[in-house]
């Protein structure tokens, strides 16, 4: 291979449940600083590639390299945004005690946060417009505001790459433009996200490359080539439609 | 007007009794106390991970599980050898957790059905060993009846030992890796993708769950065990947001709890006759009739400890300030007072 190593490659990867594959023989690579949407059908594996990719499920095959190396050599350079459902609201934390635990990868074992670690912590609640509530228990927000809390804790771990689950899911049109700045402005950082997403509206609008998924992968690329009647219907089945509506707008949207 | 109580004969008592475990002369008094204030310190801290891991029920699986375990320990030397109690027990309660993953794990049963299967099939079974230890001759004096509901006067200096290592290593775990902890707790998901080896800390909680639960069974019994572990953290999770200020309300409660119950249950059998007189007889004028107590015999350890603790949980219950049944009521009579107002945006 060639030029700088990308910064999300996955080979070959096969994943499953109670023995019965959710994924298949997935083959990808990702090149740094783009914005990246994960599109298929519920049941399609965009959650259990995502999971996979970050080590949190077992893989039966093939394997996920970060700028070349292995998850374990480059876990500080990989965030995680899981999906709000994921934990307990009720948890006796505040929304600061949550972005703090951002900088944990970098503190490393038996170091507690300092100084420097509640000023990043501070700066990332004001980053996603959540400093007036930083001393709240989480229960007392909305749904878009508990989004944010997620997202500034990723921000916190200054990651290279991140991975959000539904990041958009439920949540209000201010928190889905602030999610949508941020997304860009990592961008701009140099920063590789991967966005499991499921508005197929939306998607051409925020994203550089689309990845089609449909337990395998049926498409990756700039979203130009990618987001096409025909992938689109490749992936989804007989429901077209509904995408061939929206691939059309894609088209008006780009003439 | 009410007429005035009647000065019964056992009142006067009630203060020189208290004034002597206070006193903490009496050398079995003061192993109960140093066990209990250990005791609280490590169930309050540990208890707190289980209840916000949603575990309470493995606590109480694994109370009850210990009692074969128990058994076959005593059984080694006939005699309440601490350390063979202590590796039986040990040994059931591990078996036991283990048990339950696999039976959850391997097959379509839920965990609410692996625990119960699990807690009664082992209680079972230690039931029917201490019924053949008990119609033994040797084994009829082995005390071992005070291991159903506790007897923390009878704590040994060896019992104090197992108990203050089996604390310090709790104490240690929590306060070192507290950070790791919390995120665990709080999101597992996003504490893998940290690199935070989740599982090995799923089974030290175990680990270590087991081992206070074994240290436990001497003071409260394995009956009650699991209201040391889950009631102040509960009572605690109704009081503060924080996780820190949680561990610490949980620990003053369960340390609190225990030495109230510790003193409840050192008082004399005279003394409860006459204080559920106190009860009885005012009652009794307005009609309600109750039989009176005639069994004039001191209260186990853990039923005592959990009766104060779970008054403390009823108050807290009531009266806390966020999450108080009393508060939530105030606000939903107010919120019918005032004309309803559109939800903030956001």
């Amino acid at each position: 291979m060639t030029g700088p190593p990308a910064a999300v490659e996955i080979h070959d990867l096969t994943v499953s449940y109670d023995k019965r594959p959710v994924l298949w023989n997935i083959d990808l690579e990702l090149p740094p600083g783009e914005l990246v949407g994960v599109i298929g059908p519920n049941g399609a594996g965009k959650s259990t590639l995502i999971k996979a990719a970050l080590g949190l499920l077992p893989c039966d095959r093939g394997w996920v390299r970060f700028f070349g190396e292995p998850l374990e050599k480059q876990r500080l350079a990989v965030g995680y945004v899981p999906q709000r459902e994921s934990v307990d609201w009720d948890f006796p934390v505040t929304v600061r005690d949550v972005v703090l635990m951002g900088t944990y990868g970098r503190l490393g074992w038996w170091r507690s946060p300092g100084a420097a670690e509640r000023q990043l912590a501070d700066q990332c609640l004001v980053d996603v417009g959540l400093w007036e509530f930083r001393n709240r228990q989480i229960s007392n927000l909305s749904g878009g505001q508990r989004q944010r809390v997620f997202l500034a804790r990723a921000l916190a771990q200054q990651s290279r790459v991140y991975f959000m689950d539904e990041p958009f899911v439920g949540v209000d049109a201010a928190t889905e433009a602030a999610i949508v700045g941020l997304l860009r402005q990592l961008k701009n950082r140099g920063c590789t996200v991967i966005v499991v997403h499921h508005d197929l509206q939306s998607a051409p609008n925020y994203f550089d490359r689309i990845l089609l998924l449909n337990m395998r992968l049926v498409a990756c690329g700039p979203t130009a080539e990618v987001f096409t009647p025909e992938l689109l219907q490749k992936t989804y089945g007989g429901r077209l439609t509904i995408l061939s509506e929206a691939a059309d707008r894609v088209a008006v949207i780009r003439q | 007007m009410m007429p005035a109580l009647p000065m019964l004969p056992g009142m006067s008592t009630l203060g020189a009794e208290m004034s002597r475990f206070w006193s903490l002369q009496d050398g079995s008094v003061r192993s109960a106390v140093t066990g209990m204030v250990l005791l609280g310190i490590c169930c309050g801290l540990l208890g707190c991970f289980i209840v916000l891991r949603r575990m309470s029920l493995v606590g109480d699986s694994l109370g009850h599980a210990v009692l074969p375990g128990l058994c076959v320990g005593f059984l080694v030397t006939w005699t309440k050898n601490p350390f063979w109690l202590f590796t039986g027990a040990l040994a059931a309660a591990l078996l036991a957790g283990g048990l339950i993953a696999i039976i959850q794990r391997g097959c379509r049963l839920k965990p609410d059905v692996a625990m119960g299967l699990v807690l009664s099939g082992f209680f079972g079974t230690g039931l029917v060993l201490l019924s053949r230890i008990q119609s033994d001759p040797r084994g009829g004096q082995g005390g071992l009846n005070q291991f159903f509901f506790g007897q923390a006067a009878a704590l040994g200096d060896a019992d104090l030992l197992l108990i203050g290592f089996v604390t310090i290593v709790v104490l240690g775990c929590v306060v070192a890796l507290f950070k790791e902890w919390a995120v665990f707790t709080f999101d597992e998901g996003f504490a893998l993708s940290l690199g935070i080896p989740v599982r090995r800390l799923h089974y030290l909680l175990m680990l270590l769950t087991a081992m206070s639960i074994v240290i436990s069974i001497q003071a409260v019994g394995v009956v009650l065990l699991s209201a040391l572990l889950i009631t102040p953290a509960a009572t605690a999770l109704l009081l503060t947001d924080r996780l820190p200020k949680m561990l610490a309300i949980a620990v003053g409660v369960a340390v609190a709890g225990g030495l109230a119950g510790l003193n409840l249950s050192a008082l004399s059998g005279e003394l409860l006759v006459d204080g559920w007189e106190l009860i009885r007889s005012p009652l009794e004028r307005i009609g309600v009739s109750l039989p009176p107590l005639e069994v004039a015999t001191g209260l186990p350890t853990g039923p005592a400890v959990v009766l104060v603790l779970s008054t403390l949980f009823l108050v807290a219950w009531t009266f806390s300030p966020r999450y108080g049944l009393l508060q939530r009521g105030l606000r939903r009579i107010r919120q019918r007072l005032t004309p309803s107002v559109p939800p903030e945006g956001g």
